[in-house]
């Protein structure tokens, strides 16, 4: 269940992705969907998941909180303009972040991550050309992102149980939906049906 | 202060020529296979493997198809006897008493059961949960064949403390674990070791360096010797400085790490580094020869691959 947490967590950070679209990398958290006091409902397979929300925010470096098996969680990332970043597979050292998604990335664009002899890998592998994925009461665009985990793959110190996970993300939106396969082969989706950047 | 002497001593080493680097990792993969071989074998190893293996044992660590989950264990709602009734492959139930007595049977132990007279855990920011008391053993009538005493401490959600011994007939296994706090930094000091008679089998201590964030920790740098039957492995990781994205990962893990294997004469038998495959994605640890020559290390350490993947 660790690895739900750590899940609920990366898309949490995903959530903020919204914040696409401009043409640098300067971050104004106030001007961001990553803002402080913003909030998120989480649905996995179509169940409350509760929410998350940020609670700090510093050039874009931000902490957010999600309750889950009665416990207060907090979770770091960072958003830029033209990325999002999770600090997962580092446990949270914010020297070595990890690409999630870039808006501007092309189909076979790819990003690693080493975790001893392990090498965790994201890689683009659609974009849509018209609006094709349904979001609520819209069709967008995504741009979407294959992360693929080999086993043994260490997440804050046990093995994870997750080995694959589809991301789906939207230039405006941010995060759209994730399936997300364990290694028992069980598959999950994950989506945020609210938004407070809306 | 150990590391340090140890640097000092293994410092003054000469090292292998190949073939002779190849009987060494020979030596060493058979002690370890032997380790092995007589351990599970031992009648209390049977026993735990046993409890391990029912679905109803009442023990907190027991085999899941999903992920081992303790935290459902408690030691208050489940006092009482367990007997073994192989016919309907579970347990007669009697809350007879104020610990836990578990009888079972075995080919080679007629009279075993186990008792826990203490356990206790913690939830913290991972799973399963941690066990911060336990009071166990196994008996054979009235001889104790396997003693467990542990004690641990959580602190800030994470393990601050923890030191178990387990006291067979002729062994005892000692391990402990120490994590500090101040500011935004720590340490970690871990050691176990295995005893027999007066010999040490195997005797490791690991000393990190480490950085807390709002998941938990991560490493910065790790300093490691341990003492494997006649062989040392020991070394540095440089974490901190180790890029885990960059297109060169395993030259850059090579570049921050050290990692090497001694016979107990001081004689070094080869570097481990890691070394990307080119194919996959994959990178393997290879064993480094006085002729730099590399040749994957479970080529020469099979007994590590049975180590990592050793199932009940």
């Amino acid at each position: 269940m660790k690895n739900f947490k750590t899940l609920l967590a990366v898309l949490l950070i995903v959530l903020m992705g919204a914040v696409a679209c401009e043409d640098d990398e300067t971050v104004d958290p106030e001007k961001t969907i990553g803002k402080v006091g913003n909030y998120w409902g989480m649905y996995v397979d179509n169940n409350d998941a509760g929410d998350v929300t940020i609670t700090q925010n510093i050039d874009g470096n931000i902490i957010a909180s999600f309750s889950y098996d009665g416990s207060t969680h907090n979770v770091e990332g960072k958003i830029t303009s033209n990325g999002i970043y999770d600090y997962v597979y580092s446990n949270g050292d914010r020297s070595k972040p990890f690409t999630l998604v870039k808006f501007d990335a092309k189909v076979g664009d790819k990003w690693e991550y080493n975790v001893g002899d392990k090498k965790v890998v994201r890689k683009v592998v659609k974009k849509s050309t018209t609006d094709d994925v349904e979001y609520g009461f819209y069709y967008v665009k995504t741009i979407d992102v294959e992360e693929t985990i080999p086993t043994g793959t260490m997440v804050n110190g046990s093995s994870s149980e997750i080995k694959k996970i589809l991301w789906k993300f939207n230039h405006k939106f941010g995060f759209i939906e994730a399936d997300v396969t364990k290694t028992d082969n069980s598959v999950s989706k994950v989506t945020s049906l609210t938004n407070a950047g809306d | 202060m150990a590391f340090a002497i140890s640097l000092l001593l293994f410092s003054c080493s000469s090292t292998y020529k190949k073939e002779d680097a190849i009987r060494s990792l020979k030596v060493l993969n058979s002690d370890i296979l032997n380790l092995l071989t007589v351990t599970t074998e031992l009648p209390e190893i049977q026993a735990l493997k046993f409890l391990y293996n029912q679905a109803n044992s009442p023990i907190p660590f027991k085999k899941s198809e999903f992920k081992v989950d303790n935290s459902t264990f408690k030691m208050e709602n489940m006092k009482g006897t367990y007997i073994w009734n192989p016919e309907l492959n579970d347990y007669d139930f009697k809350k007879d008493k104020g610990f836990i007595d578990v009888y079972f049977q075995l080919a080679c132990m007629e009279n075993i059961y186990f008792q826990i007279l203490n356990y206790e855990s913690e939830a913290y920011s991972s799973k399963p949960d941690f066990p911060t008391k336990i009071i166990a053993k196994i008996l054979d009538g009235t001889k104790e064949k396997l003693v467990i005493n542990h004690v641990g401490k959580v602190k800030d959600n994470l393990p601050e403390f923890m030191e178990t011994t387990i006291k067979g007939g002729e062994y005892d296994l000692i391990a402990g674990f120490k994590r500090t706090k101040e500011s935004g930094d720590g340490t970690i000091d871990m050691y176990w070791c295995i005893n027999k008679g007066l010999f040490t089998i195997i005797d490791a201590k690991i000393l990190a360096e480490i950085s807390y964030s709002q998941q938990g920790f991560y490493y910065n740098h790790i300093a490691f010797e341990s003492k494997v039957f006649n062989h040392t492995i020991m070394g540095t990781i440089d974490y901190k400085n180790i890029e885990p994205t960059s297109t060169n990962y395993a030259e850059s893990f090579n570049r921050n790490a050290t990692i090497e294997i001694f016979e107990s004469s001081n004689i070094k038998v080869g570097d481990i580094v890691l070394v990307s495959s080119g194919v996959d994605d994959l990178q393997e640890f290879k064993i480094q020869f006085e002729n730099n020559e590399q040749v994957l290390l479970k080529e020469y350490l099979p007994a590590l691959d049975k180590l990592y993947n050793l199932k009940y």
